[in-house]
C-alpha cells in the first residue's frame, strides 16, 4: 500500500479565539441541542454515581461503582466532538474518561450505568471495568474496544485510519472516503510509546487521524510538565511534519467547536492528521478512590470549578439556540431519563456465571450471541471452507483405579473429564 | 505488502485496528525478541473477544522468526519462548517444522476467527530441513492437529519446530538399534491448541514419553504436556515423563556454546534409550 505523504501542515500551534463571524457557521455545523442533551446526561450520570459512592455507608453494596471515573469538565468538549463524527466509517479510540463521547455516539444511559455496576449486557457483560468501553455501532461511528492501559488506544486508531485508505484506494470502496479515526487521550498519555508510535504512523503516511488530547493538568496527581516539556504537547509539536496542530480552551463551547471543526475538516479532506489539545478543568478526583485534596490546594480546585464548561454551555445555548425555559425543560427531561435508566440498570441481573468462560476464543454462535465486529464475516470465512477438525471425544478412564480421565478404548465423550482445553472454532 | 515505521507496538496495534475494519492483516516482526515492545497490544488483542463479550474480535496473524540459526545463536535473534504465547489467552500458536506445514497453517491462521502467532524457525528458513514440496493452493492445515512422523510401540517422542528434525535423526538411529517399531515420533505443529488426543493416545499405547523442545525447561510447554500425561495417561505410563530441552539459560552466540545448550540428536537417543530401559 502506498504511503500518502500529506501536504505541509501549519507550523505553529495557534490558539483560536472565538469570533462573532464564526458563530453562524458553528451554529449550522453543530447540533447544539444534542450537545446539550449529551453533556447534561453525562453530568447526571456522574452525579448519580458519585452521590451513590459518597453515601456508601447507607446504600446497598451492589449499587456502588468500584471504578468511578468522572468526565465532569471533559464532557462538553467531547459532546461537541461527537456531534462532528458523522461518517459511517468513523471510529474512535477511547480511554477511561470518554463516556460523554460514547453518549454522543449512541450509548444509552442504561448501558452507561449498568456497565460500571457490572451488570449483564453493556460493554462487557460484567467482565470488565465499567469505563473500559466499546461501541460496535453498525453503519455509524463506532468506538473501538478500549484497553485498560494508558496509551493502548492510539495505535489501533492509526490502524483503523490506514484501513480507511486501504478500503478506499486498494479495495476501491468509495464509501470510506472522508472517514477518520480519532484517538482520545489525556495529557499524560502523550508520554506513552503508543502515542508516539501512532503519531509517527499518522504523519509519515498521511493517515486520517485526529489526536484529541484533553489536558486537565494532572495525570492522577502528576502535573503535565512531567509528560511533555512545559506541559503543552501542542506547543511542542508545532514543528512536527505533516501535522495540523491546534490548541485551545475546551471549556469554551464556541472555541471548542471552531477548533474541532477545523481539525475534522482538515483530516476528512485528506490533508493528513491533526492534533487538538484542549485544556479542560478536572472537577473531580482522578477516580472514585482518589482524594485530590491530598495533592491539590483549595485554590487550585476552586480555580478549576470556575472553569466548569457546563454553565458556559448553558449560556451559549440560551443565547443562540434555545431559551432558558427550554434548557430547564431539557435538564428536567435528562434528570428523569437518567433516573429511569439508573433504576433499569440496577434491576438488571448479573450475568450468568456459567457464561464467563465463553468467548476466550471464537465459538459456534448460540442464540443471543453478538456478531463480533472484526476480521472476516462468517459468510466470508465460510466461503473458504476450512476443513472441520476431527472428532476429539474419548471415553472415561478404564483403569483399575478410576480417575475420571479418558481411556482410548471407545469413542464416547465424557462430560467433566480432565480435558479442559479451550474450545477452538 | 507495505513498509511500516520501526515500532513493534505500532505494527501490532495497527494490525488490530485494521482487523476491526474487516481486513485480515498479517503483521511481521523481524525476530521474536523484537515483539517485546508490542506486548501490550498482543495481550490486549488476545482478550478483546472475551472482554467485549464477543462484540469485537481482532483476528490478526503475527509472523515472527526465532530459534537457533545455522551455526549461530544469541539472546536477541534466537529466542524460542513459544510458551509465552501459549499462555496468552485468546491466541493460537503455530510452530511448523517444514514449508508444507507452514503453508497450510498460515492459510488456516488467516482464515481463523482467532488471532495467531505464526512462529518461523530460523533454522528452517532457506535450509534443506525446512524445505518441502508445495502442497497446493487449496491446502489448509487446521490448528491442533499433530502429525505422526514415525509410528512405534515403546516410546513416544513429542516435539515441534526445528527440533523435530533432530528427533527424526535420533529416531532413525533408535530404529537401527531397537527396531523400526520402537519409537513413535509426533510433530505437534501447533502448541495452542495442541493435539492432546493424539499425544494421549500415543502414550497410552507406548507407556513412555520424551518431550523435546527448544524453549527453556522451567514452565516450558513440555511441563504442560507432562502434567496432562501425568493425570490422563497415569495408568498407562511405564516410565516417568521426560523433558529434554534447553536448560534455564539464554541462547548463547558462539557455536560451541550454542551446541552446549541445544538438545541434540545424540542427546535424544541417550534419553530415549534410558527410558526404554525402564
Amino acid at each position: 500500500m502506498a504511503a500518502r505523504p500529506a501536504p505541509p501542515a501549519p507550523r505553529a500551534a495557534r490558539p483560536t479565539s472565538p469570533t462573532a463571524d464564526a458563530l453562524p457557521t458553528v451554529l449550522a455545523r453543530v447540533d447544539w441541542r444534542r450537545v446539550a442533551r449529551h453533556a447534561l446526561t453525562s453530568r447526571a450520570l456522574d452525579d448519580a454515581e458519585e452521590t451513590t459512592n459518597r453515601n456508601k455507608a447507607s446504600v446497598p453494596r451492589e449499587h456502588l461503582v468500584l471504578y468511578q471515573f468522572s468526565a465532569r469538565g471533559h464532557d462538553v468538549a467531547q459532546c461537541v466532538l461527537g456531534a462532528l463524527l458523522d461518517h459511517p466509517h468513523d471510529a474512535a479510540g477511547a480511554y477511561y474518561r470518554s463516556r460523554p463521547l460514547l453518549l454522543a455516539l449512541g450509548l444509552s444511559a442504561e448501558d452507561a450505568l449498568a456497565s460500571p455496576l457490572g451488570r449483564s449486557g453493556g460493554f462487557s457483560d460484567g467482565r470488565d471495568i465499567g469505563v473500559v468501553c466499546n461501541l460496535p455501532t453498525r453503519g455509524g461511528p463506532m468506538v473501538l474496544p478500549m484497553a485498560g492501559d494508558v496509551g493502548g488506544q492510539y495505535t489501533p486508531v492509526a490502524g483503523w485510519a490506514q484501513s480507511v485508505l486501504y478500503h478506499r484506494d486498494e479495495l476501491g470502496d468509495r464509501a470510506w472516503d472522508g472517514a477518520l479515526g480519532v484517538a482520545l487521550g489525556g495529557e499524560a498519555s502523550v508520554a506513552t510509546s503508543g502515542f508516539w508510535s501512532a503519531l509517527t504512523m499518522a504523519t509519515t503516511l498521511g493517515l486520517p487521524v485526529l489526536f484529541y488530547v484533553e489536558d486537565n493538568g494532572l495525570g492522577i496527581s502528576v502535573p503535565s510538565s512531567f509528560q511533555t516539556p512545559g506541559g503543552n504537547i501542542a506547543a511542542n509539536l508545532a514543528s512536527f511534519g505533516n501535522l495540523f496542530v491546534r490548541d485551545g480552551d475546551g471549556s469554551d463551547p464556541l472555541a471548542t467547536a471552531l477548533l474541532l471543526a477545523a481539525a475534522v475538516d482538515h483530516v476528512r479532506a485528506g490533508r493528513g492528521p491533526a492534533l487538538v489539545r484542549l485544556t479542560v478543568p478536572r472537577l473531580s478526583s482522578h477516580s472514585g478512590p482518589d482524594n485530590q485534596k491530598a495533592y491539590r490546594t483549595p485554590e487550585a480546585i476552586a480555580a478549576d470549578e470556575a472553569r466548569d464548561p457546563l454553565p458556559r454551555l448553558r449560556a451559549f445555548c440560551t443565547a443562540h439556540v434555545m431559551d432558558a425555559a427550554e434548557w430547564d425543560a431539557l435538564e428536567a427531561e435528562v434528570a428523569r431519563d437518567v433516573g429511569a435508566a439508573l433504576a433499569a440498570a440496577r434491576a438488571r441481573p448479573v450475568s450468568d456465571p456459567a457464561r464467563v468462560t465463553r468467548f476466550v476464543v471464537a465459538e459456534p454462535a448460540a442464540p443471543g450471541d453478538a456478531d463480533a465486529m472484526g476480521g472476516l464475516t462468517d459468510a466470508e470465512r465460510s466461503a473458504w471452507a476450512v476443513p472441520p477438525r476431527r472428532p476429539r471425544a474419548a471415553p472415561p478412564c478404564a483403569s483399575p483405579r478410576p480417575c475420571g480421565a479418558r481411556s482410548p478404548a471407545s469413542s464416547r465423550s465424557t462430560p467433566g473429564s480432565s480435558c479442559s482445553a479451550r474450545t477452538w472454532a | 505488502v507495505f513498509d511500516t515505521s520501526l515500532s513493534e507496538e505500532g505494527i501490532v496495534g495497527r494490525a488490530v485496528g485494521m482487523a476491526y475494519s474487516g481486513l485480515v492483516p498479517v503483521a511481521e516482526i523481524q525476530f521474536r525478541k523484537y515483539a517485546d515492545p508490542a506486548a501490550e497490544q498482543l495481550n490486549n488483542c488476545g482478550t478483546v473477544r472475551w472482554r467485549t463479550n464477543n462484540r469485537f474480535a481482532a483476528p490478526v496473524v503475527v509472523r515472527m522468526p526465532g530459534g537457533f540459526g545455522k551455526d549461530v545463536g544469541d539472546p536477541w535473534h534466537s529466542l524460542s519462548d513459544e510458551v509465552r504465547f501459549a499462555h496468552a489467552l485468546g491466541w493460537q500458536v503455530a510452530m511448523p517444522s517444514d514449508a508444507s506445514d507452514a503453508v497450510g497453517l498460515l492459510r488456516a491462521a488467516m482464515r481463523s476467527p482467532n488471532p495467531s502467532i505464526f512462529f518461523e524457525h530460523r533454522a528452517l528458513l532457506m535450509t534443506s530441513d525446512g524445505s518441502a514440496p508445495y502442497p497446493g493452493d487449496d491446502y489448509v492445515l487446521p490448528f491442533g492437529r499433530g502429525r505422526v512422523l514415525r509410528a512405534g510401540e515403546r516410546l513416544t517422542i513429542v516435539s515441534w519446530g526445528a527440533l523435530v528434525h533432530r528427533c527424526q535423526e535420533a529416531a532413525a538411529t533408535l530404529a537401527g538399534r531397537h527396531g523400526d517399531d520402537a519409537v513413535e515420533l509426533i510433530d505437534l505443529r501447533t502448541v495452542a491448541p495442541w493435539d492432546r488426543d493424539l499425544v494421549l493416545a500415543s502414550v497410552r499405547k507406548t507407556g513412555r514419553c520424551l518431550v523435546v523442545h527448544e524453549d527453556t525447561r522451567t514452565a516450558g510447554f513440555g511441563a504442560e504436556i507432562a502434567a496432562v500425561l501425568a493425570r490422563d495417561a497415569f495408568w498407562w505410563l511405564d516410565a516417568p515423563v521426560e523433558r529434554y530441552c534447553v536448560e534455564d539459560v539464554p541462547m548463547p552466540y558462539h557455536p560451541t556454546l550454542l551446541d552446549a545448550v541445544l538438545p541434540s540428536a545424540a542427546g535424544v537417543v541417550e534419553r530415549a534409550e534410558a527410558l526404554l530401559r525402564v
